[in-house]
């Protein structure tokens, strides 16, 4: 054989075969990536106020509940209102059912629709399985549909494939008093994988200034398990669910129609629940692929007031999704889904539906094209969802969205959207449910003194949905690799927004001992505002092991009546901070130890004539090993306690958020 | 009594303080330690690429080995929670990306390191001008294969490049731009689906002088394609160039590669350079040396022209 070239570093190759093999090899090991990716845009491409929290930044606050982990996104408002109930929404109207925010978990709406709201401590999982919250400020009705008016928060768990291995986390504190969770994952032949856990977490009680017990200690015992599939390049399967059972209580003002109307009862509070949901996803190509997802889901809560009150909720979902490139400037994604609910009450002195039982359906289709006005430069997104609801039938919700990359650094993007909050089933059939009294003479001077007025909620069937038209604008900008910049403002405008309107040519009275007047009140479309604001965040890491964070928001709601209203409801104008600022560092120190320190500024708030406040919470780290975690967690470590929120729809005594500390271990194996 | 205002002020001031104790006993601290670098391996058990590139980089590192961690990413018992909490507990100052699983898991949860890559089927995929690193691309630039096609059988003109979209869509647009300068027409074979090389060469073969494949795993998804490859080029008289010399012994004419353990010592050199502050001009960079190899007997059995005048450029050859 003639040996050509240069003679010291020619060869023959002596086995081909093993060489084909090898490059087969790493053809294969290549394409993985094919298989478990799909299409994710970064942060910095899209054109929403978006914000990431990853598994590693929810490690590093120490939250040990997902309300907690929100507290570090800029622009949402977290506010604890006693130990197991939350009030948190984006830009504005907060409430404990803070109706427009949409929340997902897995793509499962964990929003109900009874009261349209999170019940935040029943929605629950492993925070180590966590892969990412995804919040959006903003609209995000075009793709989500209804309810998605101020903001969407999106819960990602992470794939059974990434939770291979056991993990055992324990920990004990002064407010979160004992939590622990097991998991473990496995593999199920060559292509698929699972894993099931189980948690438990007790908490204390927040605190009353004056004294009294706000009896609102809370439990959670949770279990659950996800699988998934990726039998060829081309499918992934996945099938999850979870179950969950708890006790929980509060201290609060009950109104019945029983003189003298209002007294404080500690309220007992049981709630299950579980949930079921299978997700089919079909790559044809990288820039196309199907999703078909399914669910069940159902919650069933029981309240101990001097008769019981239940509500049991069932949910079934199911969604298509298909994204395509008809184009090389065109993505398109279609989409169509239907939701059924159906429910009970157990009507009760304190809060009765006129249909004790409804069954309602939603429909809905949406579609998105993006497209590459230049490429890799500007990209402009149409999109629209036409949804139909039992409450206010046909309800469109388009938008349009224009992203600029300036440059490799500068990031310019522009929004207009339109949004609907639509009729939950309470402000649609409730039959009776109880105001705070009112000495009727207030009302009318002729009547005399010692008589009261019950204002009594009662549905109302024409009640429509609340409207936004949304106008954002934002820009983004890497200075150096080191920081970010993110700055978004927005003018936003509401119409037909609920109010309570009292009936009084409809008042009547009852006869009773004493007697009283009855006021029906009915939600009514007669409010229309605006909000207008802005979020800065800027990111800095000037070394591997030092990174700081720091956002300002800003908010500035106004709202108006129409003429002729006579709204007896909060002023939600007044019920948002207006300032918040927060500010995170975290180090890698020697010994393997991590520190971070979290400061929180947020405004006062009007309504309640709480005082503005500012708090910390800090987490020292040890890991003596790659596979077991120390940590000790401060939280709310300057003020010994301080009010965040009142809840008035169930009428809470007002509690304050304590100082608290906790230690946790994790060990992973 | 001090005012609520007068507390919230020394608080903040206390704050500012704390982080700047905190900001410059960390630099004082940082400054003393010896960089520490972790290579993330795809596969070790892929030894034509992955390892051989890792075994590459170790050697030409000048760096005790203490400061060097390497993670098997193929071993599964290792899932990504024990390598995120591996990672953490190292606390590299760089981060050696060896294939595009390494990649594709520091997207997932991005490390706080500077990061280096190689070995990577399309690149861009994972790093972009937005979050830009810096690697060694994994082929030999197609201009330069390209010339070697030219320089070596001047009696080809059209060839079919075998290929996906989903791995290669913009390695099309560099070939077809580059062929124009050496009069080449280009006849793109895309292959849409795995398991479809065969019908998709059919379909171009008339029309083709030679099958260029590009390393690309849908289309060339197993043995089930290599050997349909060379079935139907074979009945044809096509000559195939590949990228890769295993390809020649299967009946491949040409295969232009890179060295792998050149692109290794490469990425190690870029590695250094980064972590010692020099200013670097080509933050991506293509393999600086590269192999030729050919398969003779079926250049003769094809009754090929073929320039004899450059056999010195080869460095493998197969009888």
């Amino acid at each position: 054989m003639p040996l050509i070239g240069n003679d010291a570093q020619a060869k023959k190759v002596d086995d081909p075969q093993l060489a084909v093999s090898e490059d087969l090899e790493w053809l294969e090991a290549e394409s993985y990536v094919v298989t478990v990716s799909r299409k994710k845009q970064k942060v910095s491409e899209s054109a929403a106020a978006a914000f990431v929290i990853s598994n590693e930044d929810l490690r590093r606050s120490g939250a040990s509940s997902i309300p907690e982990a929100l507290r570090m996104v800029p622009g949402i408002e977290v506010a604890k209102t006693n130990s197991n109930t939350w009030a948190i929404t984006a830009r504005g109207f907060n409430d404990r059912f803070s109706e427009k925010l949409l929340v997902l978990m897995d793509g499962r709406a964990i929003y109900t629709p009874i009261f349209s709201g999170v019940v935040w401590h029943e929605k629950d999982t492993l925070l180590e399985d966590v892969e990412r919250i995804e919040v959006i400020r903003g609209p995000g009705a075009s793709l989500w549909g209804g309810n998605a008016v101020n903001g969407v928060i999106n819960i990602i768990t992470k794939s059974s494939h990434d939770t291979q291995g056991g993990l055992v986390t324990l920990g004990v504190g002064s407010e979160e008093k004992q939590f622990g969770g097991v998991r473990y994952g496995g593999e199920l032949g060559e292509y698929w994988s699972y894993r099931s856990y189980l948690k438990y977490s007790n908490h204390d009680k927040s605190i009353i200034p004056r004294g009294e017990d706000p009896n609102d200690q809370w439990d959670i015992q949770q279990g659950g398990f996800r699988i998934d599939g990726n039998p060829n390049i081309q499918d992934a399967f996945t099938l999850q669910g979870d179950l969950y059972a708890g006790e929980g209580g509060s201290y609060q003002t009950v109104i019945t129609t029983n003189f003298p109307y209002t007294s404080r009862q500690q309220v007992g509070y049981d709630y299950s629940g579980g949930n079921i949901l299978g997700r089919w996803v079909r790559s044809w190509s990288q820039a196309s692929e199907t999703i078909l997802q399914a669910y069940f889901d159902e919650a069933y809560d029981q309240f101990n007031y001097a008769s019981e009150f239940n509500i049991r909720v069932r949910t079934f979902d199911i969604d298509l999704q298909h994204r395509f490139s008809p184009h090389d400037r065109h993505e398109l994604t279609w989409g169509t889904g239907m939701r059924y609910v159906t429910d009970e009450f157990t009507n009760s002195d304190v809060f009765s539906m006129q249909n004790p039982s409804r069954d309602t359906s939603t429909y809905s289709g949406f579609l998105q094209d993006e497209i590459a006005l230049i490429k890799e430069k500007l990209r402009l997104i149409v999109g629209v969802k036409v949804e139909h609801n039992d409450y206010t039938n046909w309800k469109m919700q388009p938008n349009g969205r224009i992203i600029l990359e300036i440059d490799n650094t500068n990031t310019i993007w522009a929004a207009v959207s339109r949004a609907v909050k639509v009729p939950n089933r309470v402000q649609d059939d409730v039959k009776a449910v109880y105001f705070e009294p009112t000495p009727a003479n207030a009302l009318d001077p002729t009547i005399p003194a010692g008589l009261y007025a019950l204002f009594q909620g009662v549905g109302n069937t024409n009640f429509d949905s609340e409207e936004l038209t949304a106008y954002e604008l934002g820009y983004r900008t890497n200075p150096s690799r080191k920081i970010t910049i993110d700055l978004t403002a927005f003018y936003f405008e509401y119409d037909n927004l609920r109010s309570v309107e009292p009936k009084l040519t409809d008042t009547s009275m009852v006869v009773a001992a004493p007697p009283y007047f009855l006021i029906p009140t009915l939600s009514e479309n007669q409010k229309y505002g605006d909000s207008h604001g802005f979020e800065l965040f800027a990111e800095w890491q000037p070394l591997p092991s030092m990174k700081f964070s720091a956002s300002y928001s800003y908010i500035k709601i106004t709202l108006h009546s129409n003429p002729g209203s006579l709204d007896i409801r909060e002023d939600f104008a007044q019920k948002s901070p207006q300032n918040q600022v927060k500010v995170q560092s975290s180090f890698d120190l020697p010994m393997n130890t991590e520190l971070d320190l979290m400061f929180r500024y947020v405004d006062h708030i009007e309504i309640f004539d709480y005082p503005s406040y500012l708090e910390m919470d800090c987490r020292l780290a040890w890991q003596p090993n790659e596979n077991l975690e120390i940590s000790l967690v401060g939280k709310n470590l300057f003020n010994a306690s301080h009010p965040e929120f009142q809840e008035n729809t169930f009428n809470l005594v007002p509690t304050e958020v304590e100082r608290s500390v906790y230690g946790k271990a994790t060990w992973s194996f | 009594m001090a005012s609520k205002d007068t507390i919230n002020k020394c608080k903040i001031v206390g704050i500012v303080a704390l982080c700047f104790v905190l900001f410059g006993s960390h630099l004082l601290l940082a400054s003393e330690e010896q960089p520490r670098i972790l290579i993330l391996n795809s596969d070790m058990s892929v030894k034509g690429q992955y390892l051989s590139v890792q075994t590459a980089f170790i050697e030409a590192i000048p760096y005790p080995s203490q400061d060097i961690k390497a993670i098997d990413l193929g071993k599964k018992w290792r899932t990504p929670s024990k390598i995120f909490n591996e990672i953490r507990h190292f606390r590299p100052d760089l981060t050696y990306c060896i294939g595009s699983q390494a990649c594709m898991l520091t997207q997932k949860e991005p490390t706080p390191t500077k990061l280096v890559f190689s070995s990577v089927i399309n690149w861009e995929k994972f790093f972009s001008d937005q979050s830009p690193a810096f690697g060694v691309t994994s082929e030999i630039p197609y201009h330069e294969q390209l010339a070697a096609f030219h320089d070596f059988f001047p009696d080809i003109h059209s060839i079919g490049v075998l290929y996906s979209n989903q791995f290669n869509k913009k390695s099309l647009l560099s070939i077809h731009k580059s062929a124009r300068q050496f009069g080449f027409e280009i006849i793109e074979a895309r292959v849409s689906q795995k398991g479809a090389a065969r019908t998709t060469i059919a379909s171009v073969l008339a029309k083709i002088d030679a099958l260029w494949i590009l390393p690309d795993p849908l289309a060339v998804s197993g043995f089930d394609d290599v050997t349909a490859i060379f079935e139907l080029t074979g009945s044809h008289k096509k000559p195939v160039f590949a990228w890769s010399s295993g390809f020649v012994k299967q009946g491949a004419v040409m295969a232009v590669e890179a060295d792998t353990h050149e692109v290794g010592r490469q990425a190690a050199k870029l590695s250094v350079q980064i972590l010692t502050g020099e200013s670097i001009s080509k933050p991506i960079q293509a393999p600086k040396k590269k192999l030729i190899s050919v398969n003779l007997k079926k250049i003769k059995s094809y009754d090929l022209e073929f320039n004899n005048n450059l056999l010195s450029k080869i460095i493998r050859v197969v009888e």
